[in-house]
């Protein structure tokens, strides 16, 4: 398992997961996602919330792993690039992750409506789609989290 | 940022040898003579005739006579052909790359420009390359095209993609991202200054049309 190298990397930790942390990290991918949804708010934000349900989708796959990422440098880069061992996600949906959160700095801690709606509308499609990938390998892998 | 610094590949080239070698490199498979890279580049015929001689002794370029007139094309034959073209290309000739790898949706896009630190030439190493298109393209496609490059251009592309009406929306709204983006510095990759500004709806008498030299 190549997640295993990272730890030697010093990139990740072990730590054995629980029903109650999945749950709640489920939760969070459910919740950023209809927040997402919510047409009153900006598009910055909304993008926001849909990037942080893509990356709490990723981490819920971690977690479920047994690994954690600590929190340094790079790691929601590192976080999105896990997707790669946990749930074997395509070289393409890593890619728009990456650049998407490259955007997410940007409208979050640079400047204000450089989100399109073609990028909230990707952002949006892609955290949905994490999250049913997500959900169905829980229940392939690891149905003892998924209760 | 504001403090004075060269750029890469000024320091490591120079303006016009950089703008040279952007051009000869991006498209190897061509040659040129001294006038149409002059015209090009927008440089005198005399400096750009000294980088030409100086690149040609070295054997990075190759001079042939037909007619009356001289052609210069890349020496692909030189050893360090491929080293440099990757250098070229990074540096210098990434417009190239990007407007190439645009090329087939070019029909579909009003106007496609760099903008952020690379068009200012104040990238460094971890500087993404900012690329704002207008036109009725899909991000989608555009960031499966950039992801083909990205290896290429040595950073990762940042586009964003507006459609003429989402555009002119957010520029009638006085969106501050746009605003700066249209009064700071951008390179044309499809489209030109002005038919941008008519997308967008911008009188052309009330800010001052920015042209690239």
């Amino acid at each position: 398992m190549s997640l295993e190298k990272w730890v030697e990397y010093g990139w990740l930790k072990r730590e054995p997961s629980s029903l109650n942390e999945i749950q709640g990290l489920l939760s969070i991918v459910e919740r950023s996602l209809t927040d997402a949804k919510v047409i009153a708010i900006s598009a910055d934000l909304r993008f926001t919330a849909a990037f942080n349900a893509a990356l709490a989708a990723a981490t819920t796959a971690m977690r479920a792993s047994g690994y954690r990422a600590p929190t340094q440098p790079g790691h929601h880069l590192r976080t999105i690039d896990s997707l790669e061992h946990t749930i074997k996600a395509s070289a393409k949906i890593i890619q728009r992750l990456k650049t998407f959160s490259t955007k997410r700095n940007k409208s979050v801690y640079d400047v204000a409506g450089v989100i399109s709606e073609q990028e909230l509308t990707e952002m949006i499609k892609i955290a949905a789609e994490l999250q049913s990938q997500v959900t169905s390998w829980l229940q392939k892998s690891h149905p003892q989290l998924l209760k | 940022m504001s403090t004075a610094h060269e750029s890469l590949s000024n320091v490591l080239f120079g303006q016009i040898r950089g703008g040279v070698l952007a051009l000869l490199y991006g498209r190897a498979d061509e040659s040129f003579y001294v006038r149409q890279i002059a015209r090009h580049l927008g440089a005198s015929v005399g400096a750009v005739q000294r980088e030409l001689e100086k690149l040609a002794q070295v054997g990075l370029i190759t001079r042939k006579s037909s007619g009356n007139q001289v052609f210069y094309q890349v020496n692909d034959r030189n050893p360090v052909f491929s080293d440099m073209r990757s250098l070229v290309n990074k540096t210098v000739g990434v417009f190239n790359v990007v407007r190439a790898t645009l090329e087939p949706l070019a029909e579909r896009i009003f106007a496609a420009f760099v903008y952020g630190s690379v068009a200012r030439e104040e990238e460094n190493a971890q500087s993404d390359l900012d690329l704002m298109i207008v036109g009725d393209v899909e991000l989608d496609e555009v960031l499966s095209r950039l992801a083909g490059v990205e290896g290429t251009l040595g950073r990762p592309a940042n586009p964003t993609v507006y459609s003429a009406k989402e555009f002119k929306q957010k520029i009638a709204s006085g969106n501050h991202f746009l605003n700066a983006v249209m009064n700071g510095k951008k390179i044309f990759l499809i489209g030109s200054e002005n038919e941008l500004r008519k997308v967008g709806g911008i009188r052309l008498a009330k800010t001052r049309a920015q042209q690239p030299k």
